[in-house]
């Protein structure tokens, strides 16, 4: 299965510097105390960083939380950040993951309704109001999934599945060989299949007992 | 981005393609829920602006300014003695205070006051009358003897 998206790290501006290029040139003019760079670095990073986080935890609020601790980690490491170590964008994806991570996993055994409840809340009286609440039931019920898998194996299908990364682009983030990514993320497929197959039996026969 | 991508289905499908389906859908619920396209919503732009201001660095100009000027020593010494309004360091002000604390120390060598000729003619016996010796401990009996018996009863 193709990559869903890109990173968007690989295309060249007009001035032949790479979008990784620039991140790196505005996080050394951050470091430099210009004021500017900060802001040029959230526009530019931050969209992802949220949507990263909204994706794994379904949350706004957990979300917005993840993205300004995952952000505070670069500024502070800004001053010590040596260029051609990492590119920004992987270095803060690998950071929001982690972040994301364990929120998911502190999720366990808390009631569903409590830890996974907030959905796409299609507002009332609209069109498509049951469907949007089936696709927050689905979406509520993978999470419940994704915390319950082994770290690793959960990162490497979130990266691959709600961020649409290449292998390469996991391994970057995930400081592993493509070939372990691409093992982490068929356990993980096979484990979130069978998670959500026994969910959908459950339900079954909780319908059925009504 | 609501992502039509997601729909896609892996190829190959095999008895397991119901479950398969339902994990892509799962996945794209999910995904459907976080745009990466979309801008940072204001508040928390704002949020996030001010903790990068708190802990950006302070500009290189303003932390080249407080330093030594290029020019070397000689040239640096010549700006603490320049009024601060045209880029000295000190000032006129400050470099009077300094020459004063230069004249006090001075006079203090060649007049000092009673309760201080104790205290440095102790440790300068010390470290005058035996060259090889210049412990602590020899150097701190005649302080404490000046402090002792001279400085704090005055």
């Amino acid at each position: 299965m193709e990559p869903h998206q890109t990173t968007g790290e690989m295309g060249q501006g007009a001035d032949g510097r790479s979008a990784s290029d620039r991140d790196a040139d505005l996080l050394a003019a951050y470091a430099a105390g210009e004021a500017h760079a900060a802001r040029a670095l959230l526009e530019r990073l931050g969209p992802r960083v949220l949507a990263l986080a909204t994706r794994m935890l379904g949350d706004r609020a957990e979300a917005e939380d993840v993205t300004q601790e995952a952000m505070l980690r670069l500024w502070r490491q800004a001053p010590r950040w040596r260029d051609g170590e990492a590119k920004v964008s992987t270095w803060l994806t690998r950071v929001a993951l982690n972040l994301a991570t364990d929120r998911l996993r502190r999720r366990r055994g808390v009631p569903l309704d409590t830890a996974f409840g907030e959905g796409a809340e299609p507002a009332d009286g609209r069109p498509g109001v049951e469907a949007g609440l089936r696709a927050a039931e689905r979406a509520a019920a993978l999470r419940t999934a994704l915390a319950e898998l082994p770290e690793r194996q959960a990162q490497a299908v979130a990266l691959r599945h709600l961020e649409g990364l290449s292998n390469p682009e996991i391994a970057a983030v995930m400081a592993l060989s493509v070939e372990a990514v691409e093992s982490l993320t068929a356990r993980g497929r096979r484990a979130l299949a069978a998670r959500l197959g026994e969910r959908r039996g459950a339900l079954t026969l909780e319908d059925g007992d009504d | 981005m609501t992502d039509e991508r997601a729909t896609s289905v892996p190829a190959g499908r095999g008895p397991e393609t119901e479950a398969g389906d339902a994990l892509e859908s799962a996945f794209a619920a999910a995904r459907a829920q976080g745009d990466p396209a979309a801008p940072l919503p204001a508040g928390l732009m704002a949020r996030l602006l001010a903790e990068a201001g708190a802990e950006r660095p302070p500009a290189a100009a303003a932390v080249a300014g407080a330093s030594a000027p290029a020019g070397g020593i000689t040239a640096w010494l010549g700006s603490l003695f320049r009024p601060a309004d045209r880029g000295g360091g000190l000032g006129w002000g400050a470099a009077g205070g300094i020459a004063a604390c230069g004249l006090a120390g001075l006079w203090l060598g060649y007049a000092p006051p009673p309760a201080l000729e104790g205290l440095t003619g102790g440790v300068a016996a010390t470290v005058f009358a035996d060259g090889d010796a210049l412990a602590t401990s020899e150097l701190l009996a005649p302080l404490d003897g000046g402090l002792d018996g001279g400085l704090w009863d005055v």
